[in-house]
């Protein structure tokens, strides 16, 4: 055990139980699953990604790149967690990832030592050829190797949720800086969100011993939460990581609800997704301590110091015995500071400088550490941990330091990510020895040690002077607050600690596994640019994004072209600043809640009547009702098209877009809408419409009615109903804006049913309250009005067919729509589905999706005639245009298979009898095709060229995605009552 | 029943967590008013002496006498009364103005009243409902899991109506329960 007898934001009156790979342990509530296992000297914790190198923990936060873990189990497993951010919860298990068979001892690290094979570029290089072997062998390779974690393969039983919150001030970070400004934005009045990834608020005071205002850094706090709290407009929230930042001031962050728990409680989330918008936001994320490159760099026990700080004053724990500090500037002497209050004694401190002050000689001494000024590490030993280091003096002078911990001191980055997400790039601050905020997003500002401010004093100020001025910013205007108080001296930023020589390979990104002689090996082969570079070596782009070594290996790379720091740059970071589960981001549209539904108000009552739904846009519609003895989609399809050509059938057509059409300057408006004129229609009366594009093309079809002078409702089909009705918006306010004509869709208004079949008119008449005439005299075919049903609902009535049959629709308001539909049946109408529908409209020859495809005209379709040449309607232009108007384009016929029982298929190509199978014969496709009972024959729609003068000729349907090959006979489109007896009759 | 509800048997009154309550309002009866291009004031003039109606500006709505009317876009009011009544022919002076049409079965509507409604709402708009932003006598046109919804806030309780097409009804409740179904998500919201 290495846990401290004293100190620390934990609770040694309550014990913790986990197992990590099969292992009992214990740990204290406030621990982290790192802290906890390196207090049961548990240092071991992984396998890198490429050489399955044995890892410990780096870090002590969400940059850690080595630390990886499965969380949970079974359903809830979860890969690539960082050990350092898992609250430790009683039960917690985990295990590590990418190794076999067992952590300690790894086959797969064979892998080091053929590192010349796995070097940058690997996968482009060696896994391109021949492209045969990419499915058998190369993919199940690489995804056997790599891929660390594996995800749960069972549907994940928790719940996510996606909120919104807006605020005047967003603050991001709990830091000194964070809550300095919060405070000072909270306290004039402003609405105020504040989030902090973890679960206490702090930031490094909880890392560091610190002094503020004469409190102990957590206890300032802590203080300062309280505050907080009685600001009304605060809203807090812990363990949220804002992740994004886009456009018009939004972010987006995760909430991790209940990760700190085994499971959710009952209805719990496990995670929320956020979006936040802010007026100003204060960035004050603080800085990630980077790596210093020199060889084996990442052998479990080599960690930073500003982590092992953590380790010591926040979870009381000591991650290995006899500590070796080493470090480039004054920061690494903190934590031989903190050892010597804790009464740890240092091994060595080993300082990059060749002077320092006469304070950290006197720290020197108290440690009873050796000293090595202008030293560096010649050797790290030890495999699976660290057990010593070779040290190395300014002459040169070598010996060997017993030790299992190296605490590195190189310096720290701003934590710049999220000040990028608009494309600002960093830039390189010498002073700072760092990359700080360049160019920020609108309504930004940087404070604390993302700013490159690493001093609290400096940094308390900084946070609350950008506290006050977002709060300024946004109308709460105020005196300037009180700054916190902290006494800290002045430190200098260390520079990037970048070690040539040494042995073993010198690692820049530890979870992808990229080494300096992958950068050199970059820059030999010409991918000099940052940005080329990381493609190329994968540098940075693993789970963790290059947080601790990303600008180690821009150094590297600085120094192998020589270039200075702010002329090699940095990569640009882009969301999410940490990994987001794409649960979280899907909330609650998961599985049916995917999307909304729209159900017609026949809903239920189809669903009685055994239908089958299909997804139609947001519809569901009913496709076929299944009777008993029925097993296939046919059967039941061909029985309702018999039983509405023999007798009658119903179907809900409540799904057809339709639009109620009023005002004095309607007519001239349909006029200009349609093809053909609207304006003489009598009321009382129905027309079928075309329209078009501007661009000339077929644009919808549909049915409109004129109910009385100066009011009308048009149809259109399902799927266009809302292009129809913005098209007829954008005509009114853009081109027609002093015609007086309102519109508004009332598709969702009424419930509409279509009943057809010979027996039709007597459903209808038994179904409309008494005293209604519908007979051929007074209400013949194509005629419209008002009716009652239902005693006394208003009713409208529609003499209209697609089925060819003798026809109608009948509307009610829709919560009438049950009622209706269940009289209508009782009267002894037959449900019928969509597909009985397009059966029977094939064999009408009625065009619908597979021929108002956007590509057809009004000609293609056998409506030429229909366009009106006395009038201005959109689109009439443009379908002057000479290819529109070529006889050669493919026009509407219909097909039939000229050896009874032949198939013919949708998408069939259309050839002369005896052409070659070659794409210059091509004439043209099957664009619908039913199986007609009426024929007794599979029958099709095609759009063939110069059809309509073809009827008759033998052609060549071929289907080479299916291996069709039919001959076909093309005739008209119309293969029932092409005279239309049925349908007036 | 001839008249069927639009959210097919789940309008029962539920109460969730800290006696918010959510239930259907139905039926309305309401009528898409549009005025034509100029005639905007007279129209105001023509509801003001019929019925002692302000027409709302936009964002807006006002009630008089069991009346209310609802901005719905520019120059676009709805006007709406309780349960079935013939709001077509009680309007029909207005059309010298306006073109009318029946849109009472078009919408489905529920009302969200009590303590958590805004934290509930925090779940399903994109819209900032605090009260010093959105206040009794606004409303908005807004989506709610991918739905165009519009809301309007009816008192301090505070009490919301949510408003969508009909078809959507049984979606828009089960995105309401999915997103009252937790914990609250901020307490400091909620009052």
């Amino acid at each position: 055990m290495t846990r401290i007898s004293t100190g620390g934001l934990i609770d040694r009156s309550k014990t913790l139980r986990f197992r990590f790979d099969g292992t009992n342990y214990s740990g204290r509530p406030g621990d982290t699953l790192a802290s906890a296992l390196l207090a049961n000297g548990v240092r071991l914790m992984g396998r890198s990604f490429k050489y399955h190198r044995p890892r410990g923990v780096l870090s002590a936060g969400p940059e850690e790149p080595s630390a990886l873990v499965e969380l949970r189990s079974g359903a809830r497993r979860e890969p690539n967690i960082p050990a350092p951010v898992v609250e430790l919860f009683h039960g917690l298990e985990a295990s590590s990832q990418n190794r076999f068979p067992s952590l300690g001892f790894d086959l797969m690290a064979v892998n080091g030592l053929l590192a010349p094979l796995f070097s940058a570029g690997f996968y482009y290089k060696t896994f391109m050829w021949p492209a045969s072997w990419w499915e058998k062998l190369y993919e199940p390779l690489i995804r056997h190797a790599a891929g660390l974690g594996r995800a749960a393969t069972e549907d994940d039983p928790d719940s996510y949720d996606r909120a919104h919150l807006f605020c005047d001030v967003l603050v991001v970070g709990s830091g000194p800086a964070g809550l300095a400004a919060a405070l000072a934005a909270g306290r004039r009045g402003a609405r105020v969100v504040l989030c902090e990834s973890g679960p206490l608020l702090g930031g490094r005071l909880l890392a560091e011993h610190t002094e503020i205002d004469g409190m102990p850094g957590p206890a300032w706090a802590a203080a300062t939460e309280a505050a907080l709290r009685d600001c009304p407009g605060v809203t807090i929230l812990r363990r949220t990581t804002v992740a994004a930042v886009f456009d018009h001031g939004s972010y987006v962050a995760v909430e991790r609800v209940a990760d700190h728990k085994p499971v959710p409680d009952s209805h719990e989330p496990r995670q929320r997704v956020w979006r936040i918008v802010a007026k100003r936001c204060v960035l004050a994320a603080g800085a990630f301590e980077r790596l210093a490159t020199f060889g084996d760099n990442d052998r479990p026990g080599v960690m930073l110091a500003g982590a092992v700080r953590t380790y010591l004053n926040r979870y009381a724990v000591l991650p290995g015995r006899a500590p070796v500090v080493a470090t480039s500037g004054d920061d690494g002497w903190r934590t031989v500071a903190d050892c010597v209050r804790l009464g740890i004694g240092v091994a060595a401190i080993i300082d990059r400088r060749s002077e320092i002050t006469s304070q950290q000689r006197q720290l020197a001494e108290a440690s009873g550490a050796q000293l090595l000024l202008g030293g560096r590490i010649a050797r790290v030993y030890g495999g699976t941990g660290l057990y010593g280091l070779d040290v190395e003096d300014a002459a040169g002078k070598r010996q060997f330091v017993s030790t299992e911990l190296l605490a590195v001191a190189g310096g720290w980055n701003p934590a710049v990510q999220l000040a990028c997400h608009l494309g600002g790039k960093p830039v390189w601050s010498e002073h700072t020895q760092a990359f700080v905020p360049g160019t920020l997003p609108p309504g930004m500002s940087v404070a604390g040690a993302a700013r490159g401010t690493f001093g609290l004093a400096a940094a308390l100020a900084e946070g609350s002077a950008a506290g006050a001025a977002a709060a300024d910013g946004t109308g709460f205007a105020g005196s300037a607050p009180a700054v916190p108080r902290a006494d800290d001296a002045a430190t200098t930023p260390a520079p990037i600690w970048f070690l040539a020589g040494g042995r073993g390979k010198a690692f820049v990104d530890f979870q992808h596994d990229v080494t300096t002689a992958d950068i050199a090996q970059a820059q030999q082969e010409g991918f000099v640019s940052v940005e080329h570079m990381k493609r190329y070596t994968t540098h940075g782009m693993a789970t963790d994004q290059g947080k601790t070594g990303g600008v180690a290996g821009m150094a590297a790379m600085a120094a192998l072209t020589g270039r200075s720091m702010a002329e090699t740059g940095t990569t640009l970071h882009r969301p999410p600043y940490t990994p987001i589960a794409i649960g979280a981001l899907a909330g609650h549209h998961r599985g049916k809640d995917f999307r909304p539904t729209r159900r017609t108000p026949a809903h239920d009552w189809a669903a009685e009547q055994g239908a089958s739904f299909v997804e139609t846009g947001p519809w569901l519609r009913a496709e076929w009702f299944t009777q008993p003895g029925e097993r296939t989609w046919l059967q039941s399809c061909t029985r309702e098209v018999n039983a509405v050509r023999g007798g009658v059938g119903v179907c809900d057509v409540s799904t057809l877009g339709k639009i109620e059409i009023v005002g004095p300057d309607a007519g001239a408006f349909l006029d200009f809408l349609y093809i053909n004129t609207f304006s003489t229609l009598p009321v009382g009366r129905v027309r079928y419409g075309t329209m078009l594009r501007e661009d000339g093309f077929v644009f919808d079809d549909g049915t409109t009615a004129r109910l009385a002078p100066d009011r009308w409702v048009m149809t259109t089909t399902t799927a266009n109903a809302p292009r129809v009705l913005q098209h007829m918006e954008f005509v009114h306010q853009v081109l027609r804006p002093d015609w007086r004509v309102a519109f508004v869709s009332v598709t969702d208004q009424w419930a509409q049913f279509a009943v057809a079949g010979p027996r039709a008119r007597s459903v209808i008449a038994a179904v409309l309250d008494a005293g209604f005439d519908v007979s051929d005299a007074a209400f013949p075919f194509m005629a419209a009005g008002n009716f009652t049903s239902l005693g006394g609902v208003e009713t409208r009535l529609f003499r209209i067919s697609f089925s060819g049959e003798q026809a109608y629709e009948i509307g009610v308001p829709s919560a009438y729509g049950d009622a209706l539909v269940r009289k209508i049946a009782a009267a002894g109408a037959v449900p019928y589905g969509l597909e009985a529908l397009s059966v029977m409209r094939i064999e009408k020859g009625h065009p619908a999706g597979g021929e108002l495809n956007g590509q057809t005209t009004a000609m293609d379709l056998g409506m030429g005639r229909m366009m009106s040449s006395k009038k201005d309607f959109i689109g009439r232009a443009m379908a002057q245009r000479p290819a529109l108007r070529d006889p050669q384009r493919p026009a509407l016929v219909g097909l039939k298979p000229v050896k009874a029982g032949d198939r013919l298929r949708a998408g069939a190509h259309l050839l002369p009898r005896t052409a070659t199978h070659r794409i210059e014969n091509d004439q043209g496709w099957i664009s619908s095709v039913a199986f007609s009972p009426s024929l007794n024959s599979w029958i099709g729609l095609g759009l063939l060229a110069n059809g309509p003068a073809r009827h008759g000729e033998i052609i060549r349907t071929l289907d080479p995605v299916r291996g069709g090959n039919a001959l076909a006979e093309v005739v008209s489109p119309c293969f029932i009552d092409p005279d239309g007896v049925r349908l007036r009759g | 029943m001839v008249e069927h509800s639009a959210f097919a048997g789940a309008q029962a009154v539920t109460a969730t967590q800290g006696g918010t309550t959510v239930r259907a309002i139905e039926p309305l009866s309401v009528v898409s008013v549009t005025a034509w291009r100029g005639q905007e004031a007279a129209l105001a003039d023509a509801v003001r002496a019929t019925f002692g109606l302000d027409l709302p500006q936009a964002g807006r709505w006002t009630a008089h006498a069991g009346l209310t009317a609802i901005w719905a876009g520019p120059g676009h009011w709805w006007l709406q009364r309780g349960g079935r009544s013939a709001l077509m022919q009680e309007l029909a002076a207005l059309g010298d103005h306006a073109g009318l049409i029946d849109i009472s079965d078009a919408r489905a509507v529920l009302r969200l009243r009590g303590p958590l409604a805004r934290d509930i709402l925090l779940g399903l708009l994109p819209l900032d409902l605090h009260p010093s932003v959105f206040t009794p006598g606004q409303v908005a046109s807004t989506i709610a899991a991918h739905m165009t919804v519009q809301v309007r806030q009816l008192d301090d309780k505070p009490t919301f109506d949510l408003s969508c097409l009909r078809s959507y009804a049984g979606s828009l409740w089960r995105a309401l329960e999915l997103a009252s179904a937790g914990p609250p998500r901020l307490s400091a919201l909620s009052a």
